[in-house]
């Protein structure tokens, strides 16, 4: 009797967490977590050359960071009236002028924060994964 | 063959198909409303018409000279729908929040300045349960929460409150299109405010399919038996209409068919019944009524004259509640004439009865 109990106890707790529901929390949080390097890695990107658009794009892809290109427009804007990124038009072969960003002063120093940032973070990670 | 237009798109010139366009366009609208309204969002939003401008100059690139629904696709398939922008990002949805809930606010000292333009209605998207209180107070200008407490008040008075709820709740329509939504917070009906009003609602369905994702959908189901209620009570009443509607109708059926009865006793001459009531000197008037062709226009005559306001009357007070169909302007006018006629009718048949027997009343 009392195992039955038990058992009863077990199946109701199965019904509160549905399979749905815990798919849906780590599609959250993984998308939280890219969230949160996008921003790092297109600095990273523009760190080596002023670039424009879809080459920044084409460096995010590789690193599976954004699904649509989408994502990016607003991302560049809100960075570059935050005084992080500059533009400039640069003449192009196929078609009418490019924006290519590049970063400012206040940009890299917030990409070496950033990166400071980042290293701290893995080395701690590291340390609780060992 | 399909019709096409020339668009200018980041710059460029493009051909493109008619259904291509629309798509384009609505994707753009789409993504114009996901960004809001702030001097960054125009900026974000040339910017990627200039990459769908590229995008499409790479694929047209003088092989194809017009651009296909199917190009149109790839593109967005590309960017991304807007819902999708925030997938990753997500800051943007945050950041609009407030911009929205600040509107709301000010809503009321807003709506001030041009009172007295509003037309009652139902309040179906700040419903608790049929939007009656709702839309009283967007027409009177004053909060729900007040409309509410009087309510509630008067349900306490036995229960008068619910009854005139219920007759609220079916007398005043529901304010379904944006037009309507417009006036009921009484703003002008023009493009740009009903361009405004749906871009509003937009995103006010985009926030409460993500409330119903995010909670647990225990208000959802609340509102859903606030509905049920509702759609309850309204069967209910409209079933007691019908009965009502049936009676009346039951007796004008019975007194019209009665008045043409007298008439034709009075035309045929059988007068029995009424020789003894009938006052001796109205023998002149009883003979011209039994003139055939008297007799018969002041009987159409009558019937059209009260027939077609009953008509009116009756589906004016049951016709909601019956679920007629709204009466066409055409159906007013027919109805208008026919009256016009009827009355009319009346008049030269009684003319000509005073004509005729004019010594006895002057």
């Amino acid at each position: 009797m009392f195992a039955n109990e038990s058992g009863n106890h077990q199946r109701r707790t199965c019904t509160f967490r549905p399979f749905k529901t815990t798919n849906m929390d780590i599609e959250n949080v993984k998308s939280q977590m890219r969230k949160g390097f996008l921003e790092y890695c297109t600095l990273l990107i523009l760190r080596k050359k002023a670039s424009y658009t879809s080459d920044i794009i084409e460096g995010l892809k590789s690193a599976q960071l954004i699904v649509v290109e989408g994502t990016l427009y607003p991302l560049l804007t809100r960075l570059k009236n935050d005084g992080l990124l500059s533009y400039e038009w640069v003449e192009s072969t196929q078609g009418p002028p490019r924006k290519y960003y590049s970063l400012t002063d206040n940009g890299v120093v917030l990409l070496d924060n950033l990166g400071e940032a980042w290293q701290e973070l893995s080395s701690s990670i590291n340390h609780l994964n060992e | 063959m399909k019709k096409t237009l020339s668009v200018n798109l980041g710059g460029s010139v493009y051909h493109i198909d008619e259904d291509a366009y629309q798509e384009l366009m609505d994707y753009l609208q789409e993504v114009k409303s996901h960004l809001g309204s702030d001097a960054s969002s125009a900026e974000v939003l040339i910017d990627i018409e200039q990459r769908i401008s590229e995008l499409f100059g790479q694929w047209m690139q003088g092989r194809r000279e017009v651009i296909t629904a199917g190009d149109v696709q790839k593109v967005i398939s590309i960017l991304g729908r807007p819902e999708q922008f925030d997938n990753v990002e997500g800051e943007k949805a945050e950041e609009a929040e407030p911009e929205k809930a600040a509107p709301k606010s000010e809503k009321w000292s807003d709506e001030r300045t041009n009172y007295g333009h509003r037309k009652l209605y139902r309040d179906g998207d700040n419903a608790k349960m049929g939007g009656v209180c709702a839309g009283l107070a967007a027409y009177l200008n004053v909060s729900v929460v007040l409309i509410r407490l009087i309510w509630v008040c008067m349900f306490l008075f036995y229960g008068t409150g619910l009854l005139i709820y219920i007759i609220c709740l079916i007398i005043i329509p529901e304010a379904r299109t944006a037009a309507q939504r417009l006036e009921m917070v009484g703003e002008d009906v023009t493009i740009d405010n009903i361009e405004k009003k749906v871009r509003q609602e937009a995103g006010k369905v985009k926030d409460r399919v993500d409330g119903y994702v995010r909670s647990n959908r225990a208000h959802e189901n609340v509102r859903n038996a606030g509905n049920g209620f509702v759609e309850a009570i309204r069967v209910v009443v409209k079933v007691f209409f019908a009965f009502i509607a049936g009676a009346i109708g039951l007796a004008a059926f019975v007194t019209v068919i009665g008045l043409i009865f007298a008439l034709l006793v009075l035309w045929t001459g059988n007068l029995h019944f009424i020789q003894g009531a009938w006052p001796h000197e109205f023998m002149p008037l009883q003979q011209a009524l039994m003139n055939p062709s008297s007799a018969t226009w002041m009987t159409f005559g009558l019937i059209l004259a009260i027939g077609i306001p009953f008509i009116a009357i009756f589906r004016l007070l049951f016709g909601r509640a019956l679920n007629m169909k709204r009466t066409a302007a055409w159906e007013v006018w027919v109805g208008f004439i026919v009256w016009f006629i009827g009355l009319g009718l009346c008049i030269f048949s009684g003319l000509h009865l005073l004509s005729t027997f004019g010594g006895f009343w002057i």
